[in-house]
């Protein structure tokens, strides 16, 4: 029996701006699990480490990361390492990060499969490779792999590799490597490990084809992420047994909140924060609804609070700020005009973006002209299309903020 | 009011108090009126502690005193009393009227804050307050010598407020607060025109956004250079593999053609050898063949000339027999030639004699017929003259001078006619026949009578008879038209006459006659030169008819004298000799046939002779060359032979033979060659050149990709998506505060401007009643109907017109126009302000440039509001205001 993990897509130094400085964070826990994966790997007893493409995210990533991943990889030197360029780093020349120093000094047992080649694990087992020399490409990748196996003898174990998407119709670009889906089976081979996807497929071609995904997930929604694949071949021919290790860090959590019918922030309670490890989650929190402006200004202020110790986090809001009756009953009889000044919002959002309640424009009605509202922008240079109903939710809490402020 | 030691009052004076309705303070100048009021403003309005120019120009002139004022005023229902002394141990008290006394409200400073919020009045920062400090009553009191303007309501809360209470917009501070408050944050970040302002967290996020983006373009850049070396790499890498291949492909052919080369020099040695004893081989055999060949043509030869010679032997004789043949021939034949001439020779000229014997007999024919002929011509020609002269004698008349005589013949019988039916018609019926004398002038007429027969006698004016047995009778008539007939008549017959005369004939008959003869005669004149051309011959004359005959004469009697026919001939006559010559002219032609023929047998006898010669010639020439010829070849043949003593047939076997074993050799070193490889040795040059091109060629690749190489690893460590990542996640959130602070201010700038816009629109919404008072108090002011009063939002006067479009600006407006529009917005404010609670309108000497009809239209205006404001007029005018309201006087404290 020979037992191995497939991983792929570690994305190493892979960029998360939206999170701005705590995307550090994002990219630390990703080399965090490549060390948890290897220790895991070898207390396993695996015989091979290997990585189906896109160990890294870019050619250009940083020395010291190369470095840091080597000293991760050195740690075990009683586990073979095999690393196969994928799509995002690819062997494309001496620029690649694979010609870097600190990989020609590498460890011995790590090895970079520069070209396609049969390389052997032991002398009953042998890995037929085919690594990736560009960023693009309409071949398939695994085409050059019948021939490489055909030259290994009929009894020998044969394990494939490389990079590319599975040419599932209507899932994939002509030009992103398309694998077929028989592809192992065309080329002989009795394990295909692919890398490129970033979500658990582990069904191709009759379960000799593996696709993994990335071992740590990289954005909201990636439901079957975060893990890699421990194989065990019993001898050739012989199916192999697939097993899904969960090895990923961090979670990526969203959490969708309704604020419409709350009378207080405390109505935002968020129970789903409690049972997340703040150092392991990383967290969306989607508004939606109406709320009044200063009741979204309150549970935005005490959402912010609470999520920010967490890893890194989101929060998207979808609401419409809306007077509740009383508000706006209060404020027709205190600041009638500042009541005509709220529906001059509201018709203006839905001029400018063509959603939104405004109020129709009666015979006796002063309500903005879409004329009055390109001379009002013109004149402070706000540009029509840089308004969308952020901006006017923004105009609306800071009307009502300012009339708290001034009142007290 | 009550004043002491204010001014002009040294004492204390009162003045009051006032009612509701129109007060009028008439005075002269310098009498304390303005004064007056302007003391009681400083107690009104000004801190009791307040030692300002204002105040101390209150204190009687030359005196250290402190100006003590009271006034008392109402607000609302209750009326207060405010005392201020000022300067010297200032006081301030405040009382309100209580039950039927003064109780003291507030002192000192309270009291001073009491006025103030009771008049909404405010303070300046320090010194004394001016007009735009005392509330309302800063815009209705209408200073002396003060400009003619409306005072601005400024952006301050005060001028806010007013502006709003007299437009009645709804004075919500919070929402002035409000609007100031988003004001300023719009303005800490952004401009007036939108732009970022410097040292606003907007500018600075943009200017931390713009580093960090240009931060980015030089690690995009990096990184697209290295695209590009790599692409060179790719480049550089692909050539070498091409090259190196190349290069081997090309080292393997120049080594093959070196091999090439080498062996077919070797086998080219081989052939030259072979070469040269093939030629040797085939010389020989070309000379033996020759001399075979030589041999059978000499002998060849020899025979057919020793033939010829036979021949030609045979044709001298044959030759000579026919050249003797011939020439005996042509003796026969000269003779016979000789014999025919001589008998042409006469023929001819017997034949000559007879012609010319012929000419002579047609020269007297001729000479003849010329005689009669001409005899003829003399006598037509006779016949032609006597005619001319005959015609000569007839008058000349020809048609248009007969016609112009008829024409006057007729006229003048026209005339004649006209005369007779004017003139006198005198019927004559005698019993019996008798003569009558007619007479005309000194013409007398003898006219027969038969008896009972009538006679008319007609004349144009007068008829004179004599009666025989009665005596005479003459009648006479004194007609005008018979006269002028009578002169007309006469006129175209003394016409007629000179016409006739001019034509030669006497009568206008005559001439009819004269041109009828002259026609006949031109007629036979005509014939008579016709029958003469016909002798003489056309255009040609006696003359000419007469040198004819006598030329013919003298030919007739040349040929005569050269002739001298004898009388033989003469008496030949024309036939014979025409029958002479006829037959001589028939046998000369046959002579000259005989002569020919025996002249064309000469010829060709001649031509037989001469060819006979030639051919003799010629065969003679013929035997002796061929006899030459038979003893030259007979010698050269045995010289031949004598080169081959074996035998010319057996030599010629063997240097066959041996040519054909060189052929074979030659042909088979020939085969071992390559086909080129006389191009060999270029191949071999050219596959020399490429090789050290291909290597040039790998050297500079070698060195690109090694450059390109270096360059990939120097930019391919640094790290640049590393770099790139951190950038981008900065400048991400940049991005968001950068965002964030524009959202905030945009935000805030359009809700200011709309909270702004709102506002206008609700001043502009209330300025129409407003608009509406003061065009009717214009109206009633100054007479005029028709022109609007117009305001613009802050509520300042924009102009007089009868549109905003067309109004005339108030800038614009007389000194006195803007005076009276002023008083009237002052009265459209007091009115409009009195809805709510009394005011005062204080008017200090205004309207100074007012007309005394307008004069009397502001007392009408006056009275009009007086019922509604309480009004006090100061003026130095008092006949003005005259029997208008209720006049006020200074009086003694």
């Amino acid at each position: 029996m020979f037992r191995f993990v497939h991983s792929a897509d570690w994305q190493l130094g892979a960029r998360f701006p939206r999170f701005g400085s705590r995307a550090t964070r994002l990219r630390e826990a990703r080399v965090r699990t490549l060390g948890r994966t290897l220790e895991l790997a070898a207390g396993r007893g695996a015989e091979a480490f290997l990585v189906a493409g896109d160990l890294f995210e870019d050619n250009q990533v940083d020395d010291a990361l190369v470095g840091e991943v080597l000293e991760l990889f050195g740690r075990h030197p009683g586990l073979p390492v095999f690393l196969l360029p994928g799509n995002h780093d690819p062997h494309t020349g001496p620029e690649c990060v694979w010609e870097r120093r600190l990989f020609r000094n590498a460890p011995d047992h790590v090895r970079v499969l520069k070209h396609a080649q049969n390389v052997e694990l032991r002398p009953d087992v042998f890995l037929v490779a085919s690594p990736l020399l560009q960023k693009r490409s309409t071949t398939d990748p695994s085409l050059v792999l019948a021939g490489l196996a055909a030259e290994l003898r009929p009894d020998a174990i044969r394990i494939g590799l490389t990079h590319g998407a599975p040419a599932i119709v209507g899932k994939h670009q002509p030009n992103d490597f398309p694998i077929a889906l028989d592809a192992a089976s065309r080329a002989g081979l009795d394990y295909l490990g692919i890398g490129h996807w970033h979500n658990w497929l582990p069904d191709l071609d009759g379960g000799r084809m593996v696709m993994p995904g990335t071992p740590e997930p990289d954005q909201f929604g990636q439901e079957r992420s975060g893990a890699v694949a421990w194989v065990e071949l019993d001898g050739r021919g012989g199916a192999a047994r697939v097993e899904r290790l969960e090895v990923a860090t961090l979670r990526w959590v969203v959490i969708d909140v309704d604020v419409s019918g709350m009378e207080t922030a405390e109505g935002v309670r968020l129970p789903e924060l409690d049972g997340l490890d703040p150092g392991g989650s990383v967290v969306r929190v989607n508004f939606r609804g109406t709320t009044s402006p200063r009741l979204l200004s309150e549970v935005r202020r005490s959402t912010e609070a609470r999520l920010d110790r967490f890893v890194a986090w989101q929060i998207a809001d979808v609401t419409r700020v809306e007077l509740t009756l009383a508000e706006r009953t209060d404020l027709e009889r205190r600041h009638p005009m500042l009541a005509r000044v709220l529906e001059d919002l509201d018709r203006m959002e839905r001029l400018v973006t063509g959603v939104g309640a405004g109020v129709e424009r009666g015979e006796d009605d002063a309500g903005l002209s879409l004329v009055q509202v390109q001379e009002m922008l013109e004149g402070a240079k706000i540009p029509v299309t840089e308004l969308g109903t952020g901006q006017f939710t923004r105009m609306r809490q800071l009307l009502m903020q300012t009339v708290q402020e001034v009142a007290l | 009011m009550e004043l002491t030691h204010v001014g002009p009052f040294g004492g204390r004076v009162r003045l009051g108090p006032f009612e509701a309705g129109l007060n009028v303070l008439a005075a002269p100048n310098e009498t304390g009126k303005t004064t007056a009021f302007r003391a009681a403003a400083r107690a009104l309005f000004d801190r009791h502690t307040t030692k300002g120019e204002e105040i101390r120009e209150l204190q009687p002139v030359g005196t250290g005193l402190g100006p003590r004022v009271a006034v008392e005023f109402g607000v609302g229902v209750e009326r207060y009393r405010i005392e201020k002394t000022f300067l010297v141990a200032p006081v301030s008290l405040l009382k309100r009227w209580r039950d039927g006394g003064w109780q003291t409200l507030a002192d000192g400073d309270a009291a001073d804050q009491r006025v103030q919020s009771l008049l909404q009045s405010t303070l300046p920062g320090r010194g004394v307050t001016r007009p735009e400090h005392w509330g309302m009553l800063g815009f209705l009191w209408a200073r002396q010598g003060e400009p003619a303007d409306w005072p601005v309501f400024g952006e301050d809360l005060h001028g806010q407020a007013l502006r709003a209470r007299l437009a009645r917009v709804e004075l919500d501070p919070v929402i002035e607060r409000v609007c100031l408050r988003l004001g300023e944050m719009a303005g800490d970040e952004m401009t007036l025109r939108g732009l970022p302002r410097v040292g606003g967290a907007w500018a600075e996020a943009q200017r931390e956004w713009e580093d960090l983006k240009s931060r980015i373009e030089i690690v995009q850049k990096a990184r697209a250079e290295m695209e590009v070396a790599h692409e060179r790499f790719l480049r550089a890498s692909e050539q070498v593999t091409q090259l190196e291949k190349e290069q081997q492909e090309q080292a393997r052919v120049a080594d093959g053609l070196a091999k090439q080369i080498v062996a077919a020099e070797r086998i080219r040695a081989e052939l030259e050898v072979l070469e040269a004893a093939l030629e040797s081989a085939r010389s020989r055999l070309k000379r033996v063949t020759e001399d075979v060949g030589l041999r059978s043509g000499r002998m060849t030869e020899s025979r057919m000339v020793g033939e010829n010679l036979v021949r030609a032997e045979g044709t001298v004789k044959e030759q000579q027999l026919r050249r003797d043949s011939l020439r005996l021939a042509m003796e026969q034949a000269g003779q016979e030639q000789r014999t025919a001439a001589g008998g042409l020779r006469e023929l001819r000229s017997r034949r000559e004699r007879i012609r010319e014997l012929l000419r002579l007999r047609r020269l007297e024919a001729e000479v003849t017929v010329l005689e009669r002929r001409f005899g003829e011509a003399v006598r037509a020609g006779a016949t032609l003259a006597s005619l001319e002269e005959r015609r000569a004698k007839v008058p000349v008349i020809n048609v248009a001078r007969l016609r112009g005589l008829e024409a006057l013949e007729e006229a003048l019988r026209g005339h004649r006619a006209a005369l007779q039916a004017l003139g006198i018609t005198v019927e004559l019926q005698p019993d019996q026949s008798m003569d009558v004398e007619i007479r005309e002038g000194s013409t007398v007429v003898r006219q027969s009578l038969a008896g009972g027969q009538t006679v008319r006698i007609q004349r144009p004016h007068s008829v004179d008879l004599m009666l025989p047995g009665w005596g005479r009778v003459a009648v006479h008539s004194g007609a005008k038209e018979a006269a002028e007939a009578a002169e007309r008549a006469r006129e175209t017959e003394l016409e007629l006459a000179r016409e006739l005369e001019a034509g030669g004939v006497p009568t206008v008959q005559a001439a009819r006659e004269a041109m009828a003869m002259g026609r006949e005669l031109d007629a036979e004149i005509r014939l008579a030169r016709a029958g003469l051309e016909t002798v003489t011959g056309q255009d040609r004359g006696l003359e000419e008819l007469g040198g004819e005959r006598d030329r013919a004469v003298q030919k007739r009697d040349a040929l005569l004298g050269m002739l001298a026919p004898v009388a033989a001939e003469l008496a030949m006559g024309l036939g014979e000799l025409e029958a002479s010559e006829a037959a001589l002219s028939e046998a000369v032609p046959v002579s000259e046939k005989l002569l020919g023929e025996v002249q064309v047998r000469m010829e060709g006898l001649g031509r037989e002779e001469r060819a006979a010669t030639e051919q003799l010639t010629a065969a003679e020439r013929v035997a002796s060359e061929g006899r030459v010829r038979i003893g030259v070849l007979e010698g050269q043949l045995a010289d031949l032979l004598g080169r081959y003593p074996e035998g010319m047939e057996a030599a010629l076997a063997g240097v066959q033979m041996g040519f054909v074993e060189a052929e074979a050799r030659a042909r088979t070193a020939r085969a071992a060659l390559p086909a080129d490889f006389e191009k060999l040795p270029d191949w071999n040059r050219r596959a020399a050149a490429a090789l050290q091109q291909i290597a040039e060629a790998l050297q500079a690749q070698w060195t690109a990709r090694d450059h390109s190489r270096g360059v990939l690893e120097m930019l391919g460590g640094q790290g640049l998506h590393a770099l790139e990542t951190g950038l981008e996640e900065q400048l991400e959130e940049v991005q968001a505060r950068m965002e964030s602070v524009r959202t905030n201010a945009w935000a805030a700038r359009v809700v200011h401007d709309l909270i702004l816009r709102r506002r206008q629109e609700a001043t502009r919404a209330v300025l129409a009643p407003l608009e509406d008072r003061l065009t009717v108090a214009f109206g009633e002011l100054t007479g005029v109907r028709g022109r609007r009063v117009f305001l613009d939002e802050r509520l300042q006067l924009a102009g007089v017109g009868v549109s905003r479009e067309e109004m005339h600006a108030f800038g614009l407006l007389s000194q006195g126009a803007r005076e009276q529009l002023l008083l009237c917005l002052r009265i459209a404010v007091a009115e409009e302000l009195a809805v709510n609670e009394p005011q005062v309108l204080i008017l200090d000497d205004v309207l100074v440039n007012t007309d005394g009809t307008r004069q009397q239209r502001v007392l009408d205006l006056l009275s009009a509001i007086a019922v509604r404001l309480q009004v006090v007029v100061l003026t130095c005018h008092p006949e003005r205001f005259r029997g208008a309201g209720r006049l006020l006087a200074f009086s003694p404290g």
